[in-house]
């Protein structure tokens, strides 16, 4: 299985790379995947124009990068259903990335936490016509940064369950989004 | 293999005073603090570093390292780089931040809003070598600094279809392909690609600039570096009713001063640059006589081991240019070097290359001048290293005649933008300046360093006709951190004073000093020669237009990976 994941992680980024040598400092000595399921709140004034019905879902890969030290990238999807007054569309697709790192706090084992970058793309779900006059009509692309904690309640030898916290800023004008997303995930252990 | 891509990934993140790297190759204005450094788009700046001397802006210089720039109007621009990067695959993505988002939905923050946020990207590969042949392409566009001047430039090529991607009319739009060889001593390369550019005038505007094919050969052996470009250039104003094109061949054939003997004391080079441009049609640029010959020679000395005199110069039948140095060492006590020196660039013109003419509306600007000019500098350097930490102190004394410069006789508003008319001049009379700068560095192993660096520079001459009065101080402080061999932080944070443009526009324009901050996060996996990089760019300043008819400087975050083979 790691060698695949390997053969493929290397192949992602190179066609020639395929031999990945032994390695000393616990880098891909582990790695994990996990999908995760849960709802997304917009704090500020975006409260006023989206509902609270508003879910994501997010594929993760964590994998060991220094010693106990984890690296994670994600890509997931989110929708936002718009408040129909005042917005002529009923809704934004959201698409995020995010790269960061989970440090465990080894007092309160096994809770983690972690921080990175965030990019979030958005573009308006609607007909062409409610979407005219939206910036939102074609892919508008931000970045930002996020803080997570991660709370397992089951872990098993291959298996671990839970709950992630998000905190969000995305670097948006006129002001900066704040996004609170709660997710409960199932990670699968790979090797 | 493995062992030495390690090694040079190390060392690479462990220099501790290496600017952190800009969105793409050749936008290195964005990120430097040590002297002034204004940028209107990817591909305008004006870049002085406080070493230079003189009034004018680096990229006007002719120099013959320059072989493999792309010439734009009379400047060189490293933007678009063709240059060709070690066996790797790399994508980048950004943005300038501020987008909507969410707050698009409301009308309220919509109408604070202050304009559309542009990205930029940039993918490449260049493949291992199979019995010493590789293949390599590019693509890259910065649509960052594009949104202030859209509305004027829209109306040259009717609409916003003027890229390889997108509606958002970048400055640069870029993409080649090509295959090369590596052996025997031989690099040599063929590339072709296709490219949008826009090119700002002396006039202040901004020309589309419309190239396909770009055609460009090199040959690198032993000391001899050889260059060779095609390029077909459309250009047009839809807006009156204008096109026309124009054919440029262009190259350089360099022998670098390396004599056959390495102790040799005297390195003697030289060399050989032309263009040819046949334009059809409306063409907003000339070349007097349609083509320049430009031979060169250049040379090393190096008499005794605290003596080292170098120089450059070339003259043809329009032009004559020379620039040389003397650098003179000694010995002291502490580990402390000192040295002095003086340098002198005369010549008649900064750039024997460069467009001779810009066409606007029925007008010529020439952009040559009459006479020639001199500028001289002395300066006294110390410098002292040692394991944990080095210093430096270099203060300089410059006096320059015959400066180049524009002397305006009108100007043309359009919108927001304003142009002018007129013709290159000089500045007859002598200007005085008196540089000094200090740097000091402190290193802990190879995990940690900080450097900081401030100097200060007073001009005095006939500033009012200065194309730009550079900044007078400036500081860096800088901080370099390596943890856990994995990862690394460089931060930036640079301060420059005010700088004033004087002939662009009617009243000049004030370009306020401010604060920049610049930072980088990396995680390296030097086991795979992978590494992901996100870095943020000018977080503390205001978004501020740099030099007139430029785009708005804004923050902006882009994130690169790259893998080496």
């Amino acid at each position: 299985m790691k060698k695949t994941f390997l053969l493929i992680f290397a192949l992602a980024f190179s066609a020639f790379a395929a031999d990945a040598p032994a390695d000393s400092s616990g880098l891909l000595k582990h790695a994990y995947v996990s999908l995760e399921g849960g709802a997304l709140y917009p704090l500020d004034d975006e409260q006023n124009v989206v509902t609270r019905r508003n879910y994501f879902s997010l594929l993760e890969f964590r994998y060991a990068y220094f010693e106990n030290i984890s690296g994670v990238v994600q890509f997931g999807y989110a929708y936002y259903h718009t408040k129909g007054d005042s917005v002529a569309f009923p809704g934004v697709h959201q698409f995020n990335g995010r790269v960061g790192l989970d440090f465990p706090l080894s007092r309160v084992k096994p809770i983690s936490i972690g921080a990175g970058f965030s990019c979030d793309l958005m573009r308006a779900d609607g007909s062409d016509e409610e979407i005219k006059n939206s910036t939102l009509n074609d892919n508008e692309t931000e970045f930002g940064w996020y803080a997570r904690l991660d709370l397992p309640v089951i872990l098993t030898q291959k298996y671990r369950a839970g709950v992630h916290g998000y905190f969000e800023q995305i670097w948006t004008e006129p002001d900066i989004s704040n996004i609170v997303w709660v997710g409960i995930y199932v990670e699968r252990k790979l090797w | 293999m493995y062992k030495l891509m390690k090694m040079i990934v190390l060392a690479a993140v462990s220099c501790a005073f290496a600017d952190i790297a800009p969105e793409t190759e050749g936008m290195e204005a964005d990120t430097r603090g040590d002297g002034t450094f204004l940028m209107a788009g990817p591909t305008y700046s004006y870049d002085r570093s406080s070493m230079q001397g003189g009034i004018h802006s680096g990229s006007e210089e002719w120099s013959p390292e320059k072989l493999r720039m792309h010439l734009l109007l009379n400047r060189y621009s490293l933007t678009p780089s063709w240059d060709i990067a070690a066996p790797a695959v790399w994508a980048s993505t950004g943005n300038e931040i501020g987008d909507l988002l969410l707050y698009d939905l409301s009308s309220d923050d919509r109408e604070k809003w202050s304009g559309n946020r542009t990205p930029m990207m940039e993918g490449g590969f260049r493949s291992k070598s199979y019995k010493g042949f590789w293949v390599t392409a590019r693509g890259i566009q910065v649509d960052h600094y594009s949104q202030r001047t859209m509305s004027a430039r829209e109306k040259w090529v009717d609409g916003t279809d003027y890229s390889l991607f997108g509606s958002n009319l970048p400055f640069e739009s870029s993409v080649y392909a090509g295959l090369g060889y590596s052996g025997h001593g031989l690099e040599t390369s063929v590339l072709t690609g296709h490219e949008y550019l826009w090119v700002m005038g002396e006039s202040g505007r901004w020309i589309p600039y419309h190239t396909n094919p770009r055609v460009e050969g090199r040959i690198d052996y032993k000391t001899v570096q050889a260059t060779f470009s095609y390029q077909n250039i459309d250009f047009e104003n839809d807006a009156a009713g204008e096109s026309g094109t124009r054919d440029e061949i262009s190259g350089t054939v360099r022998a670098a001063p390396v004599g056959p003997d390495s102790a040799d004391p005297l390195k003697i080079g030289g060399g050989v640059a032309f263009r040819s441009a046949q334009s059809h049609g409306t063409v907003y640029f000339g070349l007097e006589d349609d083509y320049v010959v430009w031979p060169f020679a250049e040379f090393e000395l190096k008499p005794t081991d605290r003596l080292e005199i170098s120089g450059f110069g070339g003259v043809n039948n329009r032009d004559w240019l020379v620039k040389d140095s003397v650098r003179l060492s000694f010995n002291a006590p502490y580990g402390v070097k000192p040295s002095v020196g003086f340098k002198n660039h005369l010549g008649t013109t900064l750039n024997p290359l460069g467009d001779t003419y810009e066409y606007f509306d029925g007008d010529t600007l020439d952009l040559t001048a009459d006479g020639y000019m001199q500028l001289h500098r002395l300066f006294f350097d110390l410098r002292r290293n040692a394991d944990w930490f080095s210093m430096g102190f270099n203060v300089a004394g410059w006096f320059e005649k015959g400066a180049e410069t524009f002397d305006t006789t009108g100007f043309v508003t359009d919108g927001p933008l304003t142009y002018r008319t007129g013709n290159m001049g000089r500045i007859d009379s002598w200007i005085r300046g008196l540089t000094g700068e200090a740097n000091v560095e402190i290193r802990y192993s190879d995990e940690f360093s900080l450097g900081a660096r401030a100097g200060a520079e007073r001009i005095r001459g006939d500033e009012k006709r200065f194309e730009v009065n550079p900044s007078e101080e400036w500081v860096e402080f800088k901080a370099h951190w390596f943890l856990l061999r994995h990862f690394t932080v460089d931060q930036s944070l640079a301060y420059r004073s005010d700088a004033k443009w004087n002939l662009r526009t009617e009243d000049p324009m004030v370009i306020k000093g401010d604060w920049y901050w610049n930072a980088s996060f990396s995680q390296l996996f030097p086991e795979y020669g992978l590494s992901l990089t996100g870095t943020i760019l000018h977080t503390l300043s205001r978004d501020a237009v740099l030099v007139p008819n430029g785009g708005y400087d804004r923050t902006r975050f882009y994130c690169n990976i790259s893998k080496t083979f």
